[in-house]
């Protein structure tokens, strides 16, 4: 069976980020990574092959260092990488990165796709729904557990006081959280594999999608403006003189948790 | 007469002795050869180079037993019984030529020598004391080191029962008349018991019967029980590492497809050899920090377990090769069973924190360090089996170059406000001031690097520091098995100070200073590397720093294990102390090179500790035994665990756990009263 794992390279999480003049990351003094959420589903999809032998092909839409995310992966135990890569992606919002990946995905041809819920960059947690949507496949989104069987997956997802069981026949589409695994840390086998890995390059005519028809088009989402988090200020620290759960109480109540 | 010399029937006895000869040693060289093939299972090691040296050693240790005395009163009792044992062989040796032959022949020189009799004797009694000595200890005293097995107490009467014969044999026979003192003693009192010289006769007699037997049967039991340590031992120090104690081996990370050991047979001959050398003497849990606080690692119980390992798998192995040739070794290969669990547990293996008590108290010289690291090598980059608190450790010094997840970028914003020269921005280039992860990052450490620039600066020292450029040095993750990050950590730190040409590396922190200057030699870098203890002391000699304030208090220092063990510096760090004035200087019993793990070396400091009692509490609690208000140290895993520690003994304001740059900051004139503000803000 054929497994695709969508995954992105974002800037590290601890990394501190500034947006520049342009409204985009100044990449240069952050460290790059394998999307976090992206890492479990690389993992569900290498335990999915320890019990079934299947093949993972690992897809990432980005610009050069994306290689590294793809590296990664296969480290972990994917078998194969494919990068989609074009001058005219530069810039590119969710709607043309979702539009790009469904074209690269009916190429490589798939029977279940996995990937993490959300990448930590933005954070929106739209590609996967509007990739399945596009390809016109079940979408199973925040898979906490899944499970595969004779052509059918089933996920759960938390809610609140329990969980809820999505199935789906195969083609589709699931989207994990990090309730689903622990990602293993590649072995030295695994990493000496990634640096001889030979990853495939895509540009967009290698897919079918016109880059002059992609330029013309507006972007549906811009980033207007941006600002800084404030930074935290201290909590409020009180002594317990016996009326302590009195005052946290109120606290609580302030600010509508209760 | 010598009684071989008898005949029974018409068959001389001493054709008795020749076929008890031949028995016992049958079995010895039987046993002897299979542990021999054993130790060939081991990959290759070249432990043959520098013979000068290794003779010089092997005189120092084996013959005059350097190691094995520095605990004095056992070591005593063992010189006796070594000394006593080379001597004795000689006379048995003796006994034996003049046995096998009917008294025709005796051994040239030791035969028929009275000097050598009375040497022999003399010594014969000394090694029967120190056996009394002994049993005593083990069975009136129980000190908590020795095991008192079966095999203890056999090798125990067996030597005592020697002596005894020896003596009766010696002083009856008499067959040399001269006196010797312990023997004509005896004979003495044989006498005195009334027995008629026909039945003292048959008595000697019989003693001489015994001695021979009994050496005899000694002979075939030493390569069953742990007395093989009187062949291990001196093969296993003439093998003995001269490389420095704080390196560990690298790995070949490209060329080579397997990392570690897995399975017993993995370990090199001499990591084999070291389990045959163990006497069970229990030293190394003396100081073992994860033994001591109740967690499953116990270095003794790691060298025996995988002496078994070898001794129960390795003949299939053996049986393997010989029946197939390497085909089918092959396959037992695989069908082993690993080293961890099955050798050793997995908690046992991840306790450890390379404080390296173990190996330098070792009195023969086994070295369980690298044994540790190699099967933790196995574990994370063969398996990627560790306790799951590393992963993101392991992450963190890749994306990062810190063990924290704190961005690589602001490693130097610990001194933003201090005005700091930066290498890469033109800074002095005759001093690094290499920070460490803990100095740049740790809030409790961060105080300590403002504490040392301070020093520099009132000392007039130039220097730089790296900033956002210097990488960890990766002490935590080779030590945790990880050599591929450390390789990666340490090649791009290399690279970048010898781009700026840096000589010189001064460092606050004894990890990044055993690996700066005694293991990145191996990678192409040699700097010169002190610690910030060594190079205040030397300021302070030279009159650069005058410590003036101090208010009156007693501290207690305590010797890092990276600091002490692993690099020998003691006495600068109390040097400096001692320098502060007001202050009462005290020691912990457990100091120098007995000095008791903080806990936080080999990983451990990103590691939970599950079981038994908390190592840091441990030591605080010797610290705080000596009455002192101020717990002094140089190192910032030590610093971090302690102030943990206060924390838990409820301590903060009775204990106060300073680094020695913070004592000497503060004692600086001008600085002092910024210092005491600083220092309020400490507690």
């Amino acid at each position: 069976m054929n497994i695709v794992v969508l995954v992105k390279q974002v800037p590290d999480t601890a990394a501190e980020k500034k947006l520049g003049a342009n409204l985009r990351l100044d990449r240069a003094s952050v460290a790059r990574v394998l999307n976090p959420f992206d890492e479990y589903a690389v993992e569900e999809a290498i335990r999915l092959k320890e019990k079934g032998g299947h093949t993972i092909t690992v897809l990432s839409m980005g610009p050069d260092t994306a290689k590294e995310a793809l590296r990664t992966a296969i480290a972990m135990g994917a078998d194969k990488a494919v990068q989609i890569t074009d001058p005219a992606l530069a810039g590119a919002d969710l709607w043309t990165t979702s539009f790009v990946l469904s074209k690269a995905l009916a190429k490589l041809g798939f029977d279940l796709i996995l990937t993490g819920m959300a990448t930590t960059d933005a954070g929106n947690g739209i590609v996967p729904g509007a990739v399945a949507e596009s390809l016109g496949v079940p979408f199973l989104s925040f898979a906490g557990k899944l499970d595969l069987e004779g052509g059918q997956v089933a996920i759960r997802r938390a809610r609140e006081g329990g969980y809820d069981v999505v199935a789906a026949g195969l083609p589709a589409l699931v989207s994990v959280t990090k309730a689903i695994n622990e990602p293993r840390y590649p072995t030295m086998r695994g990493i000496m594999q990634s640096k001889k890995a030979q990853i495939a390059v895509w540009a967009l005519s290698d897919i079918g999608v016109d880059a002059g028809a992609l330029a013309t088009k507006a972007p549906k989402t811009a980033v207007l403006s941006f600002s800084q988090r404030e930074a935290r200020k201290g909590g409020k620290v009180i002594k317990d003189d016996g009326n302590a759960a009195a005052i946290i109480a109120d606290f609580l109540q302030e600010h509508k948790i209760i | 007469m010598v009684p071989t010399a008898q005949f029974y029937g018409p068959v001389p006895a001493w054709v008795f002795l020749w076929l008890a000869v031949a028995l016992s040693l049958g079995i010895f060289a039987y046993r002897v050869r299979i542990l021999y093939r054993l130790l060939r299972l081991g990959q290759p090691e070249n432990r043959f180079d520098r013979i000068p040296d290794r003779i010089s050693s092997f005189i120092v240790d084996v013959i005059l037993q350097r190691r094995v005395a520095e605990d004095r009163w056992t070591g005593m009792a063992h010189v006796f019984i070594f000394w006593g044992f080379l001597v004795l062989l000689l006379s048995t040796a003796n006994l034996f030529v003049e046995g096998l032959t009917g008294g025709a022949w005796s051994l040239p020189v030791v035969g028929y020598n009275q000097y050598f009799s009375f040497l022999g004797d003399i010594f014969a009694a000394l090694v029967a004391l120190a056996i009394v000595a002994a049993a005593a200890r083990r069975y009136l005293f129980h000190p908590a080191r020795l095991q008192n097995t079966l095999e203890a107490g056999l090798i125990l009467s067996l030597i005592f029962l020697l002596m005894i014969t020896l003596f009766v044999a010696e002083g009856v026979a008499s067959t040399r008349g001269q006196w010797m003192p312990v023997s004509t003693s005896v004979a003495g009192l044989l006498a005195s018991l009334g027995m008629d010289r026909g039945a003292e006769l048959g008595l000697a007699t019989l003693a001489w019967w015994g001695h021979l037997l009994g050496v005899l049967t000694f002979a075939a039991y030493i390569p069953f029980s742990k007395h093989l340590h009187l062949l291990a031992c001196p093969v296993n120090e003439a093998f003995r590492s001269f490389e420095h104690r704080g390196v560990l081996s690298t790995l070949d990370l490209e060329n080579t497809e397997t990392f570690g050991v897995s399975t017993v047979n993995q370990f090199t001959w001499k990591q084999l050899l070291d389990t045959y050398a163990c006497t069970e003497c229990g030293r190394c849990l003396e100081g073992c920090p994860a033994h001591q606080s109740g967690k499953e690692l116990a270095p003794r119980e790691l060298i025996h377990g995988i002496k078994l390992d070898l001794l129960t798998q390795g003949p299939q192995l053996l049986a393997a090769k010989k029946a197939n040739g390497s085909a089918q070794a092959e396959a037992v290969e695989v069908a082993l069973k690993p080293v961890v669990p099955n050798a050793l547990s997995e908690e046992a293996l991840w306790a450890c924190t390379t404080c390296m008590y173990c190996q330098y108290h070792c009195p023969v010289y086994i070295e369980h360090l690298p044994k540790i690291v190699d099967l933790r090598r196995d574990q994370v980059l063969m398996q990627s089996t560790f306790p799951s608190e590393l992963r993101n450790v392991f992450k963190n010094l890749e994306v990062n170059a810190n063990p924290w997840e704190i961005a690589w970028s602001n490693r130097a914003q610990w001194a933003t406000d201090l005005e700091v020269p930066v290498l890469g921005e033109g800074g002095p280039s005759e001093l690094l001031y290499w920070v460490g992860c803990a100095g740049s990052y740790d809030d409790r450490s961060q105080k300590v690097s403002r504490a040392f620039v301070q020093v520099l600066k009132a000392a007039g020292v130039p220097f730089s520091i790296l900033g956002a450029e210097e990488k960890c040095c990766g002490d935590p993750a080779r030590r945790l098995g990880n050599e591929y990050v450390f390789q990666s950590l340490a090649m791009e730190n290399i690279e970048l100070m010898k781009g700026y040409g840096v000589k010189k590396i001064v460092t606050q922190c004894p990890h990044c200073l055993n690996t700066l200057k005694n293991e990145y030699p191996q990678f192409g870098g040699e700097f010169e590397v002190v610690h910030h203890t060594q190079l205040i002391a030397d300021l302070i000699q030279q009159g650069k720093l005058k410590p003036s304030a101090g208010e009156t208090r007693t501290v207690v220092y305590h010797d890092s294990c990276y600091l002490g063990r692993y690099n020998g510096i003691y006495d600068a760090p109390r040097e400096v102390l001692r320098s502060l004035p007001s202050t009462n200087l005290v020691e912990m019993e457990k100091r120098r090179e007995k000095a008791f793990c903080c806990g936080g070396g080999g990983g451990r400091a990103f590691m939970e500790e599950h079981s038994g009692q908390r190592i840091n509490q441990m030591r605080f609690d010797q610290a705080t035994a000596t009455g002192a208000e101020v717990i002094a140290s140089a190192c910032p895993f030590c610093l971090t665990m302690f102030e943990d520690a206060r924390v838990a003994r409820d301590a903060i304001e009775t204990v106060r756990t300073l680094d020695i740059a913070e004592l000497i900051a503060a004692s600086l004139p001008r600085q002092a009263e910024a210092s005491a503000s600083s220092r309020a803000s400490l507690d």
